[in-house]
């Protein structure tokens, strides 16, 4: 026999035997890879390490407050009430961002009579103004300061401090002139334009309402309640605005002079916009708030939506936490089910 | 390679069967799993599990929980060697906060020699998430398989089959996983919120505007038959939706 014979056979033979070893050994059992000594060590380890934090996990769930007037339900939704009130108090923010007021264009008029004392004469008629005034362009921004809130059952009272901040206004004034009696042959009638710039006086304002949580198709909703807030919207005109238009009456001199100062135009103007400009902020501006989670009526499971039948019983709010719950059953197993357990 | 594949299974397989190390192993892997989840929870003092000005609970029964990763099965795999495993129910229970899932099942060869034996996989419902469609999921991972009731073979054989089915399913295991469904609860995260414009109408004007929200899961627990998820909220500011500034938080 060839001497490479013997070789080749115990070749043929060993590599395959230790192949299958090397892999018999990789797909070993997973309970037969590791020494049970060391597995039994780490369990009585893991045991006493485990009811050690059970204890400490359970007293901390138990002892909390949100937790043990949770309401009965499939699906429950826990949202403490300094939640609620940080979202609501964003959202109030929300509402007041941004928040243009524009006076529509306004027209406002005076017209009157001028008398003066005219020596010898006495106390005369001197000309008639008719003075209007043509508000184009004013506006202010509304900007609202942190809310104070009380919780109340399922009412939240509000207190929501809103300021007028400045902005500004441009009217067209238009002076029509009618000399009467003595003033009319030297002054004749006369008609002016000119355009008067002015701010916007701040404010501070008060909204006070309330807000109602209601569950509504598996969403908790704030539904506001405030009554219609007024805001009166004063502009003063700019002095220097004012002057401009003074001087260009003070042009006229003598009789006329006289007679036109004595219509105090300037006053009137202040006048005209003293009592100010009622801005009406409806009912319907503050907007009904949507918290940010929802018992949803399908889920999507491997690809198909599975269908539940939903049955969400009335909010509970306690002391501590405004509670949503829902009896839930997917549709597949549809029993009949109590509106709240 | 498939023939010496299978002598190197046989040759584990003529191991003798020792049930109390396997049942130790799943011991200890239940067990860490367990500590894990309660050393989440450990730096909670009593009454503070919730930031309550951040945060919200959402939680869920174990019945509901059962009906809907009941809606998934069954659920079949197709694995090396013609070998299908056939899922189909699975039981949830809660202990120790950790919401443990049992699945069972059948694994069944397709060829000679034609092998089945009922399939026990046990595991845990966990990595919980808001997925970008703003719904609540978390997945199940499988810590331990076993098989047991033979079939298809001589008595005699049983172990072998079912050291050899074992292997083959633990090699398989992330296939297996990807395979079961991924939870869904019926419980939708909005990402922002939103509040409509007004007017003009009279003096008064306002653009819509958005608030970003961000919405993470901060942590779970599995107590009162109940699971218990702990969310974070941050509420962004209102932007104009005009502005150039509004940012959505996906």
């Amino acid at each position: 026999m060839r001497k490479w014979v013997i070789p080749a056979i115990a070749l043929a033979t060993i590599v395959p035997l230790v192949t299958i070893g090397v892999i018999a050994a990789r797909f070993r059992p997973k309970w037969a890879r590791e020494d049970p000594a060391t597995i039994a060590r780490e369990i009585t380890a893991l045991t006493r390490q485990r009811d050690s934090l059970s204890a400490l996990v359970y007293d901390a769930a138990s002892l909390s407050d949100l937790l043990d007037q949770r309401p009965a339900g499939d699906v429950v939704i826990g949202l403490p009430t300094p939640f609620v009130e940080s979202i609501v108090r964003t959202v109030v923010n929300g509402w007041f961002n941004d928040v243009d007021l524009r006076l529509p264009r306004l027209r406002v008029r005076k017209s009157g009579e001028v008398t003066a004392r005219l020596g010898l004469f006495g106390r005369r008629t001197v000309g008639g103004y008719d003075l209007e005034m043509t508000l184009d362009d004013v506006h202010g921004r509304l900007q609202p300061a942190a809310p104070r809130m009380t919780f109340g059952g399922n009412v939240i009272r509000m207190d929501v401090p809103v300021r007028l901040v400045g902005g500004t206004g441009i009217a067209h004034i238009k002076l029509d002139w009618e000399s009467k009696g003595l003033a009319g042959p030297v002054c004749g009638d006369m008609t002016m334009a000119h355009d008067v710039t002015g701010q916007v006086r701040a404010g501070n304002y008060l909204a006070r309402g309330r807000i109602i949580l209601n569950a509504v198709n598996g969403v908790v909703l704030a539904d506001p309640e405030f009554p219609s807030l007024a805001i009166r919207l004063f502009v003063d005109p700019s002095p220097a605005s004012v002057a401009v238009l003074d001087s260009m009456l003070a042009t006229r001199g003598g009789l006329c002079g006289a007679a036109i100062r004595r219509a105090r135009v300037s006053g009137r103007v202040q006048e005209l916009v003293a009592r100010g400009f009622t801005v009406k902020i409806p009912q319907r501006f503050f907007r009904p708030i949507r918290l940010p989670v929802t018992v949803q009526r399908m889920v999507p499971m491997t690809g198909q939506d599975i269908a539940l039948d939903v049955r969400p019983s009335d909010l509970v709010v306690t002391s501590s936490t405004v509670w949503l719950a829902a009896a839930v059953t997917t549709a597949r197993t549809r029993t009949p089910a109590p509106l709240s357990r | 390679m498939k023939r010496l594949l299978l002598l190197a299974l046989l040759a584990s397989a003529c191991r003798p069967p020792d049930p109390a190390a396997r049942a130790r192993v799943v011991e200890r892997d239940q067990l860490r799993r367990e500590v894990a989840g309660f050393q989440t929870l450990r730096r909670f003092e009593p009454g503070s599990l919730i930031d309550r000005e951040h945060e919200l609970i959402a939680t869920v029964s174990d019945t509901l929980l059962r009906e809907l990763i009941a809606t998934s099965f069954p659920i079949t795999v197709e694995l090396q060697n013609k070998l299908t495993v056939t899922l189909t129910a699975a039981r949830v229970v809660f202990r120790a906060n950790v919401a443990r899932v049992d699945i069972t099942g059948e694994i069944r060869r397709g060829a000679f020699p034609y092998v089945s034996a009922a399939v026990f996989l046990r595991g845990a419902i966990d990595r919980f998430v808001i997925d970008p469609s703003q719904q609540l999921r978390a997945r199940i991972s499988i810590d331990d398989v076993e098989l047991n009731t033979p079939a298809g073979a001589p008595a005699v054989l049983d172990q072998m089959v079912i050291n050899v089915l074992q292997a083959i399913v633990e090699g398989s295991l992330p296939e297996l996983t990807a395979s079961l469904p991924a939870v869904a609860f019926p419980v939708r995260l909005d990402q922002e919120m939103a509040l409509p414009g007004f007017g003009p109408e009279g003096a008064l004007s306002i653009r819509p505007s958005r608030a970003p929200m961000n919405v993470e899961v901060a942590r779970v627990l599995a107590f009162q038959n109940r699971l218990w998820v702990v969310l974070h909220v941050e509420l962004g500011a209102f932007l104009s939706e005009k502005s150039d500034t509004a940012v959505r938080v996906r």
